[in-house]
């Protein structure tokens, strides 16, 4: 059966790639993805440029399968003009993939909260209300959440956990806590949800290449300044990264299988990584001097500075995590697959550092 | 006086990859150079260690233009040789 995906987020760091894989898939006749910009012009230009940055694994002739339609999810019908819904409908819309989001630990609710939570509430109004219009054929809506709805959630959160009475460090998990909320109360209603929750998205598996610097990069940035002599850490912390594109091709994978009769997956790499050897990577690499990882409980505040601590409280709880995603059900069917997580090893961390400083996001010193 | 602002100049410039020619006395660090807070405070603190100064939580949110900042590091500087 042909298919025809409708996907948000398109331009984002996760998203491009995610339509990648969905441009490239034989079982979709049809991409279309909703752009926000002021003209048709140019959301089809910034989709283009946005494609561009991976577009090595693109012949140039999958572009006829792409559709961009000027939209916006903060809008009722995700700001589409009737003609464009008119079109969504004729062309039969299989698959819905929401990956927009704001992905941030450092802002406040008001600019998280619109797009991550009333985003997603639009979203999936949109896909009942299609739904009812396309019917018999359902619509599968692809969530893109995050493992960070755990909060500070400790030990093993396995991939059917959800409320597991945790609190939020940051606005941001507790949005996609909230979006994540919203997309099972749909589910509860009987419509076709798919949920993924990507561990940390770092940049591409082959050579690094990221287009968002936030999360776990803008320690990396702090480091290089050598703005810390110690900080407040849990040098066992560990983490699972996700190179984006093999994300991306994890979620494409699982959701085009329409016989898993699974609604939860943890996009997790069993390669991790303790934050005591990141940040030993990081220095090799870029020449700084290693901070002192000292426990949260024997910190003292008279170490650093007001401003330090402005700067750094927002990744405490990372420094400091010991929640361990189960992924053993999805690994298996990725496995069954074909698909494997790449080694996160120095040589990988070195790609991911040497497009820092090649985009002069770092220094090397 | 001018080596301390163009010693906080190049450091705004290092961090918030802005041209050290946008960065005027009346610029509004946020709005006109248009630095995040995250980047912001990196600044800060970067500041803080070349000129061996430190503020004071209070004035974190009182420096909004570059010559607010530089103002902040000139009396921190003479305070700490007052005091020695």
């Amino acid at each position: 059966m042909s298919r025809h995906a409708l996907v948000t987020g398109a331009t984002g760091f996760l998203g491009a790639w995610i339509t990648n894989y969905l441009l490239l898939s034989q079982d979709y006749e049809k991409v279309t993805v909703i752009v926000r910009g002021p003209s048709d012009r140019l959301c089809e230009s910034r989709m283009r440029k946005h494609l561009h940055a991976t577009k090595q694994i693109l012949p140039k002739n999958i572009y006829k399968k792409l559709r961009v339609l000027r939209g916006d999810i903060l809008d009722k019908n995700i700001g589409l003009s009737p003609f464009s819904i008119r079109s969504l409908v004729k062309d039969m819309v299989s698959d819905v993939y929401h990956s927009a989001a704001i992905a941030d630990f450092n802002l406040p609710d008001k600019e998280i909260f619109p797009t991550n939570i009333n985003g997603t509430l639009n979203i999936f109004n949109f896909s009942e209300y299609l739904s009812k219009k396309i019917l018999p054929q359902e619509i599968r809506v692809h969530h893109i959440s995050t493992v960070a709805v755990a909060g500070n959630h400790k030990g093993t959160f396995r991939e059917n956990s959800f409320f597991v009475n945790q609190k939020f460090n940051n606005s941001y998990e507790k949005s996609k806590f909230d979006a994540e909320l919203i997309a099972r109360k749909f589910l509860k209603k009987g419509m076709n949800v798919k949920i993924y929750r990507p561990a940390i998205v770092t940049g591409e598996s082959s050579n690094g290449l990221t287009t968002n610097f936030k999360m776990v990069y803008q320690p990396i940035h702090f480091f290089s300044l050598n703005l810390f002599q110690k900080i407040p850490a849990e040098k066992s912390s560990e983490y699972s990264f996700v190179p984006v594109d093999k994300a991306a091709e994890a979620i494409v994978i699982l959701s085009q299988d329409l016989k898993i009769n699974k609604t939860l997956f943890h996009i997790v790499n069993p390669s991790k990584l303790t934050l005591e050897k990141f940040i030993e990577m990081c220095s090799n690499y870029l020449n700084f001097s290693k901070p002192k990882l000292v426990p949260f409980s024997k910190f003292k505040k008279s170490w650093l500075s007001a401003a330090q601590w402005k700067l750094i409280e927002p990744f405490i709880p990372y420094f400091n995590y010991s929640a361990r995603f189960d992924a053993s059900m999805t690994n298996k069917i990725l496995m069954e697959k074909n698909f494997r997580w790449p080694n996160i090893n120095q040589k990988y961390i070195s790609n991911i550092l040497k497009f820092c400083v090649k985009s002069g996001f770092v220094q090397s010193a | 006086m001018e080596s301390l602002e163009t010693d906080i100049k190049k450091i705004i410039s290092s961090i918030a990859r802005c041209r050290i020619s946008r960065i005027k006395l009346k610029s509004r660090v946020r709005e006109d150079l248009g630095i995040d807070s995250f980047s912001a405070l990196e600044i800060l603190v970067a500041i803080e260690k070349k000129f061996d100064i430190e503020s004071l939580e209070s004035q974190l949110v009182s420096l909004v233009t570059f010559e607010d900042v530089v103002n902040f590091v000139r009396q921190k500087k003479q305070l700490n040789l007052a005091i020695t």
